[in-house]
């Protein structure tokens, strides 16, 4: 959570308005309309660019139809102002809501589809997009667009100070959004979807609202455009007007909300000293491109922002934070009190059902292979449980059917007596199983207290409003969240690692991270995936300390995966052994031992030559 | 009956140069999963290629000579011409970008689309030039839909680019090469292990497609029988299209939805030509809608 911050909200105001007055000044020394008309196009376009980093640079969606939005925008705002409204510039700020809105609509509808599936989907339809919505401009609404022919004069409404203002506000709005627990998500969805999804985050639903936002802006600015130019051309919305537009996101650096800006600013400037020179000004900046690639994959910023607090520490040392500090205190008084969430869950159970979870003939088939059949697990409340077997037996699928990740063909699976079948994963995250990773999924360039704070997602209720406009609410739940995610980091002894990045955690501490993370959802069942893989003895030592704490602690039922016998053995009350898919044991690790069956699973059956004796004693261990 | 042969033919004419331009895209894909959107534009050059070589003094000799001869070599010109380029666009600016995230890559091509744009208008102007006659214009009369005959390019286009796709498919399935890029396109690491030479497999992969393009723009520039610098990027865009409707990473996909594009869009064209594009993009929005890996791809699913 950052600190200050309404102190930090007055010192951006006042840098703003600095740098408004100074643009002002300077263009009334030259009073040049050229001079004007550039700053204008900046505006709308670190709009244009910022709208996109939302979804190409945070989200992590390829999109190559930005114009396409752009030019909906454009194309209803002129509409109109011209054939519509009265003729009068207050009316202007409706027509340009009117264009965003309608993008964003358009934006949703290709949303829905598109963002349902992974991979690049996005960027091809959108790339159809982009050209269809020409078509239509030339052919469908031509009659209010004037089809093949231009639309022209538009009225002149856009002035640089209205495009200046609306620019900062936007900049504002998708700054806040992307420091809220909305941003938060999205940034979890690039850095891992099935993570993210595992976490509790509804991947589709914020990948949409994401795309949808992003619509809006490109809308809006399409409109700020549309006003300035004051001649609409449909193929100026090209293919290569989109692509403009993610090279500037590109070469500012993905997700970073400064670099967008500066990449804006400093092409479009660049773009209009050269506008004389265009064939070799595109020859340069195309090699330019290249070359910044090549040398630089993330960027001229990475993810980095700049802030002016971080630049007046620079600057004044540490005298600047006392300083902030007082005035935070005097503009807020008393901090009013903070959302706590509990941690511990509430266990309510259905009818007479006493189990935690329980399966009933779970199965799954992969075209021929039935990776699981007739799995029937049961685990009461408070328990640890073991899940065994040898490679490719199909416990992690058993994991997958539990979480939504795979949907069973067979069976069901009850989470205190309800069935969890045919909901989605973060929806069971939500109810209470939340599970780690065999191959560690963590969302690797957030920080540790930020990968957990993705977590509380599900429990977290101020809404993007609170967020973008950073109300009361939003204070007090982010206070909560933040509070709870360092109790969480105490449990785990990692407090003193809350601000470093999760990628830079030695292999144990990410497992560590891992289930710390799948606390937070507040689970009443948690399923560890091998959590002792790559650890050494001592590590393993402390890990079996650490499950033991958390189940006291939180009250959790644990359900694990584990190749390493001593910590199975160790802490598991009881143990389920899977072979080919079927449950082939169950009982207590004393049991499964003697089980001549889980033996031969393990060794080979007893016919054949026993002759890994090793192995068999690592089970005996 | 006599409207739709003739627009079956130009279909099938259309469909085979959309194949072999798709076949490019979709083999990059499957190797180095990279949308190579300066592919349209290697096309563009190898129509400019065979331009510059018939303007040469050796040509006009040969021509004097042996006129068929002639024109052969021009292509072969154009062909190795491409190839080259192709090995060294790959070499220099996807070859450092390996392990780089996947839209720094896809810039990068995109860098090299407009880069290859401005230098042919550099050096050739921006405006259309004729293309010279590759494919004398001959009337094949024993091939007489109704009353109209088809013309010596519409079955050379087809038959040849059938042919090359049949020797793709053999290469690809029969020769230890074409093993070697199938193997690659499964997994780069466990290729690397088994002793293929990855770097190479991929430049030789982009070379192959480069050859086919170069192929598929003589057919085209001797269609519209002209030349400029932006004459790959629709007919590029719209290949792409095809390799992704065909399932992409799948070679005989981008042949079959080359054809269905090429097919589709000559029918529009002549009952409805303003919405040609929307038609072409509009059926790839829904095959994707129902079919999301293209119509021969089959559903994979990330290992949790």
């Amino acid at each position: 959570m950052k600190h200050n911050r309404r102190f930090t909200t007055l010192l951006n105001f006042a840098a703003v308005m600095i740098l408004f007055v100074i643009i002002k000044l300077i263009l009334g020394i030259y009073n040049n309309r050229a001079a004007e008309s550039l700053m204008t196009q900046i505006c709308y376009n670190i709009m244009l660019v910022v709208s996109l980093n939302l979804v190409t640079g945070v989200l992590g969606e390829l999109t190559l139809g930005h114009a396409g939005f752009m030019a909906v925008g454009a194309y209803v705002s002129a509409i109109l102002t011209m054939q519509v409204l009265p003729e009068n510039i207050w009316y202007f700020p409706i027509a340009l809501i009117a264009g965003g809105l309608v993008s964003a609509l358009v934006g949703y509808l290709i949303g829905i589809p598109a963002l349902r599936l992974k991979g690049d989907y996005l960027a091809i339809i959108t790339l159809g997009f982009g050209e269809i919505i020409r078509v239509l401009i030339n052919t469908v609404f031509a009659p209010w667009t004037g089809g093949g022919k231009k639309m022209m004069n538009i009225h002149s409404y856009t002035t640089f100070d209205n495009a200046f203002w609306i620019m900062i506000i936007t900049v504002a709005l998708l700054y806040t959004l992307a420091w809220s627990r909305h941003g938060r998500a999205i940034l979890s969805i690039r850095e891992n979807e099935i993570a993210a999804d595992s976490s509790g985050v509804p991947v589709t639903n914020y990948k949409i609202m994401a795309f949808t936002i992003s619509a809006f802006f490109a809308g809006v600015a399409g409109g700020l455009y549309a006003h300035s130019a004051r001649v609409l051309d449909p193929t100026f919305f090209n293919f290569n007007t989109s692509i403009e537009y993610l090279v500037m996101v590109v070469f500012g650096g993905m997700g970073s909300v400064t670099g967008s800006i500066v990449a804006a600013t400093g092409l479009t400037a660049v773009q209009f000293a050269m506008s004389r020179l265009a064939e070799y000004r595109q020859l340069a900046y195309a090699l330019l491109l290249i070359v910044m690639m090549i040398r630089r994959p993330s960027g001229l910023l990475g993810v980095k922002e700049f802030s002016l607090n971080w630049l007046m520490t620079k600057l004044v040392g540490t005298r600047w934070a006392a300083f902030a500090d007082k005035i935070e205190s005097r503009l807020i008084g008393k901090h009013p009190p903070s959302v706590i969430m509990p941690d511990v869950p509430e266990y309510a159970y259905d009818k007479k059902s006493t189990s935690a979870l329980e399966t009933r003939t779970l199965g799954i088939r992969f075209g021929g292979l039935q990776a699981a059949e007739d799995v029937n697990l049961q685990l009461n409340e408070g328990e640890i449980v073991g899940l065994i077997g040898p490679n490719g037996a199909g416990k992690t699928t058993v994991f997958n059917l539990l979480t939504g990740v795979y949907q069973p063909t067979d069976g069901d699976v009850m989470l205190m007596g309800k069935s969890t079948i045919g909901k989605p994963t973060y929806k069971i995250t939500d109810l209470g199983i939340a599970r780690t990773f065999q191959n560690i999924r963590l969302f690797k360039s957030m920080s540790v207290i930020e990968n957990i704070k993705v977590a509380f997602q599900s429990r977290m209720h101020y809404t993007l409003v609170d967020g973008a406009i950073r109300t009361n609410y939003y204070d007090r739940e982010e206070r909560g969240c933040d509070q709870r995610a360092r109790e969480l980091l105490q449990v785990f002894d990692m407090e003193h690692l809350a601000e470093n990045n999760a990628s830079s955690l030695s292999y144990g501490q990410q497992r560590k991270l891992e289930i710390a993370r799948a606390m937070a959802s507040n689970p009443k069942v948690l399923l560890l995936d091998e959590p002792a893989a790559g650890m050494n003895p001592i590590e393993t030592q402390e890990l079996m300390e650490t499950i033991r704490v958390i189940r006291e602690r939180f009250h959790v039922t644990i359900l694990l995966i584990e190749h390493d016998m001593k910590l199975v053995m160790g802490i598991c009350e009881r143990i389920y052994v899977l072979n080919y898919g079927r449950v082939i044991a169950a009982g207590t690790p004393d049991e499964i031992k003697n089980n001549q069956e889980v033996v031969a699973a393990y060794l080979g059956s007893p016919d054949e030559d026993i002759a890994e004796t090793g192995e068999e004693a690592a089970l005996h261990a | 009956m006599q409207v739709f042969f003739q627009n079956l033919v130009g279909g099938l004419q259309m469909g085979s140069i959309y194949a072999l331009i798709a076949l490019g895209y979709t083999m990059v894909y499957g190797i180095v999963k990279l949308i190579n959107f300066a592919h349209g534009d290697i096309m563009m050059v190898g129509g400019y290629a065979v331009y510059w070589f018939t303007t040469t003094a050796l040509y006009e000799q040969m021509a004097v000579v042996n006129p068929a001869l002639a024109i052969v070599l021009s292509v072969v010109f154009s062909i190795v011409f491409c190839m080259l380029l192709g090995v060294l666009m790959d070499k220099i600016a996807y070859t450092p970008l390996r392990n780089a995230p996947r839209i720094s890559a896809l810039i990068t091509a995109i860098g090299i689309s407009m880069a290859l744009q401005i230098s042919a208008q550099l050096i050739f102007g921006s405006s259309q030039l004729p293309f010279p006659q590759v494919i004398p214009k001959i009337k094949l009369e024993a091939l007489t839909i109704g009353r109209k005959p088809m013309f010596l390019q519409e079955v050379l286009t087809f038959v040849i680019s059938i042919a090359l796709m049949i020797l793709l498919q053999l290469f690809v399935k029969k020769t230890r090469a074409g093993k070697a890029m199938r193997a690659v396109s499964e997994d780069h690491a466990a290729a690397r292990l088994m002793g293929i030479n990855v770097n190479n497999t991929i430049t030789m992969t982009f070379a192959i497609g480069c050859a086919l393009a170069a192929v598929g723009a003589v057919f085209y520039a001797q269609k519209v029988i002209y030349i400029k610098p932006l004459l790959g990027s629709m007919p590029g865009l719209k290949a792409f299209v095809a390799a992704v409707l065909g399932g992409i990473g799948i070679i005989p996909g981008a042949v079959l939805g080359g054809f269905i594009i090429g097919i589709a869009e000559t029918f529009m064209k002549y009952y409805a030509s303003d919405y040609v594009d929307a038609l072409v993009f509009g059926i790839l929005i829904l095959v994707l809608l129902f079919k999301p890996s293209g119509l021969l791809g089959k559903n994979t699913r990330e290992k949790v």
